[in-house]
């Protein structure tokens, strides 16, 4: 069987696409993703240093030789700086050891939480806790399994506590400032600075600890690696800053950043699995957006490059879809109950279907283009059809025929058995005469029937903002019937309204939904909203059981350190 | 790229699964004193770190029945361990060596009761014994115990350092060095 390595796709119109396109290629096995998750040179080093740490310390359990030999050149380090001690010395290296102390690190550990606390930066926190934990029990571990006395043959001027290697202080200053670094800095200018101000403090505590010979130069220096390397190791691996970045900006959602090795990432990948070239990435509404990273992705070259929509999807997307799920559920009981996407490869794929389904259903939607994997089970981006030009129905000229597609589009979603879920001013655009629907992320296959009801009021109300509300039921009344539009409205209200409507209508200063309801015919049914069930009864309970416990354990943990 | 992070990371950990350094026994052995067949533990050394100028340190030479050694908190200024009562699950008698032995109140007898609290003053140090009054003991197990404290010599500790290290360096600074 021979294979062309042809492309599932068509290309999008652009006359370089049809010429030479890039082979679709499969990625081997064993050889990396467009974007692998990283841990950098820098991280590779301290692992190295770990290494050498572990082998050292092997060493030092079994030959006793070595054991000696170590002894001896620790000895004569600190038999030298001993030999620098003046009174005014001595005085200046307490100081420059202070970061190591207790009270010191309590400080460091309390400004941290406040900040993530205060920037929600739950993930940091939690990784910021176990870096830290793993960082000092792990080197208290290791100094009651090494014992190892304290510096032999010299005075020591500093108080201690323990077995000496390695040095549980220097593990836990270094692992807190890392910590601070990585989850409290922005990355960039500001994390080089702070790096460099990380290692000014690490030298001279260090060097305190040396000169009052509460450390041998081999117990800090292990110390210093094992605080080193596992936060930056934890940091790397679970919060790349490429995914979870460190921001203090006001337009903190979910949005990934956009820099050059995503974009390189995204060259690859494209061309790998969609065989087409990419030219340009550039971020694209990201105002409308919460739940995904949209982009303009351009394809080909020269002027004739033609344009692609991506939805970029990631682990925080997944986790934001879990709150945004457990919120509707407690908001709505049954109506909304429905469960969370658990991989970011389900989402994509959830979505990727919805949306082929409401295209060959006929609907106004983009053109599906497929998925692209940029890291396995953690980034992938969802393509499709740009609207070049299209205007938000909100800014757009709305005529009988934009309201007529509006309300066949809810028509045909009914006799197709879907529901759109999210109708709201941002997601109608109006391109030449045309009506398009985009974000069909919350979209559902045999919704229910409240759900099919909520769509096609929210499209009224949102065809009747750029209208009035008479023409657009006069419009209504051609595709369904009065009891179908009562039902609508009956279950639309509120909550049920995607908030930018309901912002929208207010800012009008108008009650749309009143006057609709107002000209039917027909006396609207009543709909509950809130319905309870036994499973929102128990969510309801374990949100209420959470919050107290996590409470309880917060408070403690905001006032003692982690060690 | 994965399982050798991995290894990496659980290798310093591994390191310590091997064993304890020549001078010092973990656990129990720890605070034991050394005999012809027992050599100096690492605790011992520690004990000796701790107080410098005691010329005694605190050791167990054999156990009363249903007893253990607890950990040891070695800190600069003083040196603790405990005795634990496997049969009341806590510890019941308290070892500790400072420099200088506390002032009046402990050691003291309450209502005309026993001692339950004794002090042993050395050169340039003090042990202190403290019985747990909760734990109750047969006045045999009192006695096995109190027969089990004992002390050794820090020239001892000393030699024993030296040896191991080949006489380089030694337990205790050799010249006084600027002390500010």
């Amino acid at each position: 069987v021979t294979s062309r390595a042809e492309p599932l796709i068509e290309a999008p119109e652009t006359a370089s696409a049809s010429a030479a396109r890039p082979r679709v290629r499969r990625r081997p096995s064993g050889e990396a993703p467009p974007l692998p998750h990283q841990i950098h040179a820098s991280g590779r080093w301290w692992l190295l240093l770990a290494a050498v740490a572990a082998a050292t310390w092997i060493a030092l359990s079994t030959s006793p030789t070595f054991t000696s030999a170590l002894e001896t050149v620790d000895h004569a380090v600190l038999t030298r700086l001993a030999s620098l001690r003046t009174g005014w010395l001595t005085r200046a290296m307490r100081v420059a050891g202070q970061p190591a102390t207790g009270v010191a690190l309590q400080v460091i550990w309390l400004v941290n939480v406040v900040l993530m606390v205060v920037w929600r930066r739950w993930r940091h926190l939690l990784i910021w806790l176990c870096a830290g934990i793993v960082a000092i029990n792990g080197s208290e571990a290791l100094t009651e399994a090494m014992h190892r006395p304290r510096p032999l043959g010299i005075q020591i001027l500093g108080p201690w506590h323990g077995f000496a290697t390695p040095s549980v202080p220097m593990a836990a200053i270094s692992a807190f400032l890392l910590c601070t670094l990585y989850a409290n800095v922005p990355a960039g200018r500001p994390r080089g600075i702070g790096k460099l101000l990380a290692g000014i403090v690490l030298a001279g505590t260090l060097l305190s600890r040396l000169y009052l010979a509460q450390d041998r130069p081999s117990d800090a220096l292990f110390g210093l690696v094992i605080g080193v390397a596992v936060p930056l190791l934890a940091f790397r691996l679970l919060a790349p800053n490429a995914v979870f970045p460190v921001s203090y900006g006001r337009n903190r959602k979910a949005h990934l950043l956009i820099d050059s090795s995503r974009v390189a990432a995204i060259q690859v990948a494209f061309r790998e699995q969609l065989g087409l070239e990419v030219s340009a990435v550039v971020p694209f509404g990201l105002e409308g957006s919460g739940g995904s990273t949209p982009l303009r992705v351009s394809v080909g070259g020269g002027g004739d490059a033609g344009q692609l929509f991506a939805k970029l999807y990631s682990d925080t997307h997944v986790k934001s879809d879990r709150w945004y799920k457990l919120a509707r559920t407690l908001m709505y009981g049954r109506l909304e109950d429905e469960k969370a996407f658990n991989t970011v490869r389900r989402l994509v794929q959830y979505e990727d279907y919805v949306l082929r389904l409401l295209y060959d259903a006929g609907l106004p939607v983009p053109k599906p283009y497929g998925i692209v994997e940029i890291t396995p089970e953690r980034e992938y981006l969802l393509v499709m059809e740009f609207f070049p030009d299209a205007v938000e129905i909100g800014e757009a000229e709305v005529d009988d025929d934009i309201i007529d597609q509006g309300l066949q589009a809810v028509r045909r979603m009914w006799d197709v058995g879907l529901a759109h879920r999210d109708i709201k001013p941002a997601n109608l655009l109006v391109k030449d005469g045309g009506l398009k629907v985009i974000d069909a992320a919350f979209a559902q296959v045999r919704p229910s029937p409240w759900r099919q009801a909520v769509d096609l009021a929210n499209m009224m109300l949102v065809l009747a903002l750029r209208t009035d509300p008479a023409r657009v039921l006069g419009r209504a009344r051609k595709y369904f019937t009065d009891s179908e539009i009562a039902e609508a409205f009956a279950a639309t209200r509120g909550i049920t309204m995607p908030s930018q409507l309901r912002r929208m209508i207010r800012s009008l200063g108008r009650d749309l939904h009143g006057e609709i309801v107002a000209m039917l015919p027909v006396r609207i049914p009543r709909v509950k909203i809130q319905r309870w069930s036994v499973r929102r009864v128990c969510l309801s309970l374990f949100v209420v059981v959470l919050a107290v416990l996590a409470a309880a354990t917060a408070i403690p943990l905001i006032v003692n350190s982690p060690i | 790229m994965k399982r050798v992070t991995a290894l990496l990371a659980v290798a310093p950990l591994l390191a310590g699964c091997v064993g304890s350094v020549r001078l010092g026994a973990a656990g129990s052995e720890a605070v034991f004193c050394p005999t012809d067949a027992r050599a100096v533990s690492a605790a011992l050394v520690l004990m000796a770190q701790a107080v410098p100028t005691a010329s005694r340190v605190p050791c167990v030479s054999s156990l009363a029945e249903g007893f253990t050694v607890g950990d040891l908190d070695a800190r600069s200024g003083r040196a603790r361990y405990a005795l634990r009562s496997d049969a009341h699950g806590q510890d019941a008698v308290l070892v500790t060596l400072t420099r200088a032995c506390p002032p009046a109140g402990v050691g003291a007898a309450v209502g005309g009761r026993a001692l339950s609290d004794w002090q042993v003053q050395v050169h340039g140090g003090c042990i202190s014994y403290h019985l747990d009054p909760s734990v109750v003991l047969g006045s045999q197990t009192r006695t096995q115990i109190r027969a089990g404290l004992s002390l050794v010599d820090r020239s001892v500790i000393a030699r024993a350092v030296r040896e191991s290290n080949h006489g380089h360096p030694p337990l205790d600074p050799t010249t006084t060095e600027a002390n500010p």
